[in-house]
C-alpha cells in the first residue's frame, strides 16, 4: 500500500498522501508487530490525546 | 553502506546549522537531498532485506532521529513521511529480522535466504537492540503529540465532522485514511 501511495514525483516530491495516512499506517504497523508493548501503552496514547483536547485523534483507537 | 548513513548524518547536521542560521532555501535545498537520501536507502533494505547486516542499528538510529525531530527540525513535512515510510519498511520486513527459529520455520521466508542464519542473527540483535518498549512509547508520543496535529486540517477538509464520525462508528484507519 505505502509504496503504491507514496512516489516521489520526479525525483522531489511525495505526492498525494498526507502525513496523517502515513503516520496512521505506521501506528497500525507498530500495534501489529509488537502488540504486547502497544495494548500496555494504548491507554497512555489515549491519555495523552485527550491531555491534548483533540478527539479526532482517539478516533483511531475505536 | 557506513558512508550512506553518514552522509545522512552530514545532512542533519547541516539542516540544524542552517535552521538557526535561518537560511530557508538551503535548509529547502538540504531537505530535499535528505529525503532522497531516504528513501534510495528504503528502497536498498526493501530490495534487500539481509544487506543492512553491519547497519542495520545506524538505519534505525536515523529513522528515530527523523521521527523524533519531525517538523522541529525540518522545514518540510517529505523528511518525516520518509522517515515514516522507512520505519513501515523495516517493520514490514519484520520476517527477515524476527527471532531466528521463526524466520527458518516461516513459510514468507524465501527458501535462498534461508541458508543466511547468521546474517539473519545479527539483523536481528541490531533490531531487537533498536526497537525497544521505550523507542516504540517515544514513536507513539510524538505521533499524538507532534505529527497527527499537523495534519489535522487536510484530513477533516470535507463536511463529516467529528461527532459523525464517532457517532456512526466509522472510526476504522480504512474510513479515516479514505477522507
Amino acid at each position: 500500500m505505502l509504496e503504491s501511495d507514496i512516489q516521489l514525483d520526479e525525483g522531489e516530491k511525495i505526492t498525494d498522501n498526507t502525513l496523517y495516512r502515513i503516520a496512521m499506517v505506521t501506528i497500525e504497523s507498530l500495534i501489529y508487530r509488537f502488540p504486547a508493548i502497544c495494548v500496555k501503552l494504548i491507554h497512555a496514547v489515549a491519555a495523552k490525546a485527550v491531555q491534548c483536547n483533540k478527539l479526532w485523534e482517539l478516533s483511531f483507537l475505536y | 553502506m557506513k558512508n550512506i548513513f553518514q552522509k545522512a548524518a552530514n545532512y542533519i547536521e547541516f539542516i540544524t546549522k542552517f535552521k538557526n542560521e535561518g537560511a530557508k532555501e538551503v535548509t529547502l535545498l538540504l531537505n530535499k537531498n535528505l529525503t532522497k537520501l531516504i528513501m534510495l536507502i528504503t528502497h536498498l533494505q526493501g530490495m534487500f532485506p539481509l544487506l543492512f547486516i553491519n547497519s542495520l542499528a545506524d538505519y534505525l538510529q536515523l529513522i528515530k532521529i527523523i521521527i523524533n525531530q519531525n517538523l522541529d527540525l525540518f522545514s518540510s513535512d517529505i523528511v518525516v513521511k520518509a522517515g515514516l515510510w522507512a520505519l513501515n519498511k523495516v517493520l514490514n520486513a519484520y520476517t527477515f529480522y524476527t527471532e531466528p527459529a521463526m524466520f527458518q520455520s516461516a513459510p514468507q521466508t524465501p527458501q535462498k535466504y534461508k541458508n543466511y542464519g547468521t546474517e539473519q542473527q545479527l539483523l536481528h540483535q541490531q533490531y531487537k537492540a533498536n526497537l525497544t518498549e521505550d523507542t516504540i512509547e517515544g514513536f507513539l508520543n510524538v505521533f499524538i503529540l507532534k505529527i497527527l496535529p499537523t495534519s489535522k486540517e487536510k484530513i477533516y477538509k470535507s463536511d463529516t465532522s467529528i461527532e459523525n464520525l464517532v457517532e456512526s462508528g466509522r472510526t476504522s484507519i480504512c474510513y479515516i485514511t479514505s477522507i
